[in-house]
C-alpha cells in the first residue's frame, strides 16, 4: 500500500483539513503574510535599494523560523496528543485490529497527525518565496532548507509518537514538556572551535541558516563567530563535512531508530510493550556513541589555557558522562514489568534461566562495556589518553558500567514489586539516595582529600574526578568500591528471585472439564 | 470458529491484596461456526478479558488461541480479518462523518477500493443510519453510535463477530432491533461470540452459552442442554381434572421420584423431581394415568438463564 493510499493518513488528512477550516487557516496566514511583508519592505529603514536584499534574506530567515515554530513543535504536540487520545477514548484497539500493518498504522500517524501544521507551512511558502527572491536565494539552497526543515522536523515528530504510545493518563503534560525540552535542545549545535561537538543544531532551527546560505562552502574554524553565509563544517572523525548532508543522514537514522520503537509496539498489548530487542538497544547504543565520539571535539581544551589536565574532567569522562544519559534512556526501555515477566517465565514453562534472574545486566554490561571501548580507541587514537593512564580510564569504564547495572538491578526489583507506579516510586528512591548521600559524604568531608576514595563505594560518580595520583594512591580501596558496586548489584538480583518465583507459579491447580 | 485452548490470563490484585486474579484460569472452549455463542458471567468474571484475547488484543500469559485455523498470537492480523470487535465502552470520531468513518474502517481492512463505497451504503442502510450518512459522528445519539459501532464491526463482512455488551445503554426497542439484526447476521452464517448482562437477550438468541466465574467455566454447550443441565433432574408439576385420587401418597410409593411436594392447589397437584428421561417420564404418566388418577396437565418447569446463573454462580464480584 503506497502513503497516499493510507487509510490511516486519509482518516487525518479528511478529520483535519475541512474546507471551511482551511480557507480559514489560509486567510489567517494570508493577512499575516502581507503585514509582515509590508512591514519589512516598506518600513522606512528599509526602503534603500540596497537594502533589498538583505531584507529579504531577513523574511527569508523569519518565514523559516515561524515554519520550523509550528511544524517542529505543533506537529510534535499533534503526535503526541494522537495515540495517546485513541488509547484514551478507547477507540485505539479498533485500528489494533485493523489489517493495517504496524508500518503503515505507524506512518499513516507520522504524517497524518501533523496534517494541519504541513499545511499552515503550505500557506506560508508564498512569502517565503517573496524572501527568497528579494534574497537572490539559491535554489538549492531554498530546497536544501525545506528538506533540513522537513527531515529534522520528521525526526522530532517521529520521537513524539514514541512517547505518545508509552503515556499513560497524567503524563501527557510531561511528555508535551520533554518534547518542548528537545525541540529547544536540538535548535543548539557545535560550531565554534571551543564547542563540546562539531556538530550543528540538528533541528528545524537550521532551515532558516541553510536558507540564507550563498555558497556550499563551509565556515572556516578561524573565525570565532559564524559566517552567516557559509554552511557549518561538521568534524566526523577528523573529517570537515557540510553539516546539510550530516543533518539528513543523522536525522533521518535518528527517525528510523524512534519509528523502529513505535512500528514493533503499536499494534501490541501495552502490557507487553518492548521498545526495543536487546540486539536493537545494543546497536542503537552504539549507534549515539558512534555519534558521540565521532563528533567530538577532541581538540576543545588545546588552546585553553585554563584548563588543567591533572584536575579538569578529562575527555573521557564527558563522554562517560553523556552516556549516563544514554543508558538511562536505553536502559529504562529494557526493564521488564510483572505481566511481560509472567508471560515470559510461562512460555518457558515456569523454569527461571539465568537470564531472567540477571535481567537486564547482561544486555547493559555488553552496551557499556562496548560504548567504553570504543571511547578508549577513540581516545587512543586522538592522542588524548596516554598508554600510562589507560589502566585509571579503563576502572572508569568498569566503575560506569557496573555502577549503571548496580542502579538498574535496583530498578528491575523495584519495578516488578507488587502496586502502583512501583517503577516510577523505585527512581524517586533512587534520586533520593543519591540526594542524601551527597549531602552526607559532603558533611564528612569524603568527596575530596584523602579519604576520597571512600565515596566510591557509596558514588560511583566519585570516579569521574579520580585521577592518576588519587588512584595509586588509595587504588585498593577503589577496586573495592568497584567489587562493591558488583556486590549490591548481585544482592538486588536475589532479591528478585522471590518475584520471579511468584510470578512463575501456577495459578491453580488445572480446572476440571466444566461439562 | 474459535478454539480456546489451556488459556491462562493473570493479573495482579489491586495493592494490599494478596494474591493473584486469575481472569482466565486454563480456559478450553470451542465455539463453533455458525453459532451464536453467549458468554454469561458476573463483573469480573473475565468475559471481556476473554473476548479481548481472542480479539488479539490482550496477550495471554499461558495457553493458545486459534481464530478461523490462524493462531491469534502468531498472526494476529491474519486472523483478524475474520474478526468484527464490538467493545462495551467505546468511543467513535467525532469530527468524521457516518460514512467517513466507517470508509475508513473499510480502507483499513484493506478492502477492494472499487467495493468500498457500494459496501458502506448497503452497511449504513442495513444499520438503519441512510439518514445520517452524510451527518457527523459528534451529533449522533448513543444508540446509533453504538449501530455506528457494528458498522465498522460489519463493513469487512467477516465470518466472526466478537461482541462485548453490545446492547448496553440501549433502549429496549434499540435492544429488540440489534437482536434482529444479530439473528439475521446469524442466517447469513456468521458466527457471533456474545456478551451481555441482559440474560433474557442471550437465551433469546444464542444457540450455545458458556458460564464463567472467576475466569472458569462453570457449564457450557448448545443452549438447551445447559439449560436443561445435563445429569440434573427435571422439575415436573401434575395436575388432575378434579379431587379424590392422592397424588402425594401415589409418588410416596415409587422409588424414581424425588421431592415430591403438593402443588398450588394441593388436592388436584403435586410437584416433583424426576432425573428420568423423556421416555421415562412418559411411563411414569401413563402408570399414573393407569392407576385411574384423572390427569389433565404435566408441565416441566425449565429454569430461566438467570435463574440457572444464580444458582451456579457464587455471586462473587471479583
Amino acid at each position: 500500500m503506497t502513503l497516499f493510499a493510507n487509510a490511516e493518513l486519509g482518516r487525518n488528512i479528511t478529520a483535519q483539513l475541512r474546507p471551511r477550516k482551511l480557507l480559514m487557516v489560509a486567510a489567517i496566514c494570508l493577512l499575516l503574510s502581507v503585514c509582515i511583508t509590508y512591514a519589512m519592505f516598506f518600513g522606512p529603514a528599509n526602503r534603500a535599494p540596497d537594502q533589498i536584499r538583505t531584507t529579504g534574506e531577513e523574511l527569508l530567515g523569519i518565514s523559516f523560523y515561524v515554519q520550523a515554530l509550528i511544524l517542529g513543535a505543533g506537529g510534535s504536540i499533534a503526535c503526541l496528543n494522537n495515540v495517546f487520545r485513541e488509547k484514551d477514548r478507547n477507540s485505539f484497539d479498533f485500528q489494533r485490529l485493523t489489517r493495517l500493518t504496524p508500518l503503515e498504522l505507524t506512518l499513516g500517524k507520522l504524517f497524518g497527525a501533523p496534517a494541519l501544521m504541513y499545511f499552515i507551512c503550505l500557506c506560508f511558502l508564498p512569502i517565503t518565496l517573496v524572501g527568497a527572491i528579494a534574497a537572490h536565494a539559491r535554489i538549492t539552497f531554498f530546497l536544501a532548507a525545506y528538506v533540513a526543515l522537513f527531515v529534522s522536523c520528521v525526526a522530532l515528530h517521529s520521537l513524539a509518537l514514541v512517547f505518545s504510545v508509552l503515556s499513560i493518563r497524567g503524563s501527557q503534560t510531561g511528555g508535551i514538556i520533554l518534547l518542548l525540552i528537545f525541540f529547544w535542545l536540538s535548535s543548539f549545535g557545535g560550531v565554534y572551535p571551543g564547542s563540546t561537538f562539531h556538530l550543528g543544531p540538528l533541528g528545524p532551527y537550521s532551515a532558516p541558516h541553510l536558507a540564507v546560505q550563498r555558497t556550499w562552502d563551509v565556515m572556516s574554524k578561524a573565525s570565532s563567530e559564524p559566517t552567516v553565509y557559509y554552511g557549518f563544517a561538521d568534524e566526523f572523525f577528523d573529517s570537515t563535512v557540510h553539516h546539510f548532508p550530516v543533518l539528513v543522514v543523522v536525522d533521518t537514522l535518528l527517525a528510523a531508530w524512534f519509528l523502529l520503537a513505535v512500528v514493533r509496539n503499536i499494534k501490541r498489548d501495552p502490557a507487553q510493550y518492548e521498545l526495543y530487542s536487546p540486539g536493537q538497544f545494543l546497536l542503537f547504543a552504539l549507534f549515539l556513541n558512534i555519534l558521540l565520539v565521532g563528533f567530538f571535539n577532541w581538540h576543545q581544551y588545546d588552546k585553553d589555557p585554563f584548563h588543567n589536565k591533572n584536575t579538569d574532567y578529562s575527555y573521557v569522562v564527558t563522554l562517560l558522562a553523556l552516556n549516563i544519559g544514554v543508558f538511562t534512556l536505553l536502559g529504562l526501555a529494557l526493564l521488564r514489568n510483572r505481566e511481560r515477566e509472567r508471560r515470559i517465565l510461562h512460555l518457558r514453562g515456569g523454569a527461571v534461566s539465568l537470564l531472567e534472574r540477571l535481567w537486564p545486566a547482561p544486555p547493559l554490561l555488553v552496551g557499556t562495556l562496548a560504548a567504553g571501548a570504543l571511547i578508549l580507541a577513540r581516545s587512543l587514537t586522538s592522542a588524548s589518553v596516554t598508554r600510562a593512564e589507560l589502566p585509571i580510564e579503563i576502572v572508569r569504564v568498569l566503575f560506569f558500567s557496573f555502577w549503571l547495572i548496580r542502579d538498574f538491578q535496583f530498578l528491575q526489583w523495584a519495578g516488578m514489586r507488587r502496586g502502583k507506579n512501583s517503577l516510577t516510586l523505585g527512581v524517586i528512591y533512587l534520586a533520593v539516595y543519591y540526594i542524601c548521600t551527597t549531602t552526607v559524604l559532603e558533611a564528612l568531608h569524603l568527596l575530596d582529600g584523602e579519604r576520597f576514595a571512600f565515596s566510591g563505594f557509596f558514588l560511583p560518580t566519585a570516579v569521574f574526578s579520580l585521577d592518576q595520583h588519587t588512584f595509586y594512591a588509595s587504588h585498593a580501596l577503589w577496586i573495592a568500591a568497584l567489587v562493591f558496586q558488583v556486590a549490591v548489584a548481585i544482592f538486588f538480583v536475589t532479591l528478585r528471585r522471590s518475584q520471579l518465583a511468584e510470578l512463575s507459579a501456577p495459578a491453580s491447580a488445572p480446572a476440571p472439564a466444566a461439562n | 470458529m474459535i478454539q480456546i485452548t489451556h488459556v491462562t490470563k493473570e493479573y495482579d490484585l489491586p495493592p494490599g491484596k494478596e494474591g493473584k486474579l486469575v481472569a482466565a484460569d486454563n480456559l478450553s472452549l470451542s465455539v463453533p461456526r455458525g453459532e451464536i455463542y453467549g458468554l454469561v458471567g458476573p463483573n469480573g468474571a473475565g468475559k471481556t478479558t476473554t473476548l479481548k484475547m481472542v480479539s488479539g488484543l490482550l496477550v495471554p500469559t499461558a495457553g493458545k488461541i486459534t481464530v478461523n485455523g490462524v493462531d491469534v498470537l502468531e498472526e494476529p492480523e491474519q486472523a483478524q480479518q475474520h474478526i468484527g470487535y464490538l467493545s462495551d465502552f467505546f468511543s467513535v470520531y467525532d469530527d468524521l462523518k457516518v460514512f467517513e468513518y466507517v470508509e475508513y474502517f473499510a480502507h483499513a481492512y484493506k478492502m477492494d477500493s472499487a467495493v468500498i463505497p457500494g459496501r458502506v451504503r448497503q452497511v449504513v442502510a442495513r444499520l438503519g443510519l441512510e439518514s445520517k450518512y452524510d451527518s457527523f459522528v459528534g451529533g449522533l445519539s448513543r444508540g446509533m453510535k453504538q449501530r455506528l459501532g457494528i458498522a465498522r464491526a460489519v463493513v469487512h463482512n467477516p465470518p466472526l463477530l466478537i461482541l462485548d455488551e453490545p446492547a448496553s445503554g440501549l433502549d429496549p426497542k434499540a435492544r429488540t432491533e440489534l437482536k434482529d439484526l444479530l439473528r439475521a447476521f446469524h442466517q447469513e452464517g456468521k458466527t457471533i461470540f456474545i456478551t451481555s448482562h441482559v440474560l433474557q437477550d442471550l437465551q433469546e438468541l444464542c444457540t450455545s452459552l458458556a458460564i464463567l466465574e472467576k475466569g472458569k467455566l462453570l457449564r457450557h454447550g448448545k443452549i438447551a442442554e445447559v439449560m436443561r443441565e445435563a445429569g440434573r433432574s427435571r422439575r415436573v408439576t401434575v395436575r388432575l381434572a378434579e379431587a379424590g385420587f392422592d397424588l402425594l401418597a401415589w409418588f410416596a410409593a415409587r422409588t424414581d421420584v424425588a421431592e415430591v411436594r403438593a402443588g398450588e392447589t394441593p388436592a388436584t397437584s403435586a410437584n416433583f423431581v424426576f432425573p428420568g428421561s423423556d421416555l421415562d417420564l412418559a411411563t411414569l404418566v401413563r402408570a399414573l394415568v393407569t392407576s385411574g388418577a384423572p390427569v389433565c396437565a404435566v408441565e416441566e418447569h425449565t429454569e430461566s438463564l438467570e435463574q440457572l446463573f444464580s444458582r451456579l454462580s457464587s455471586g462473587e464480584v471479583m
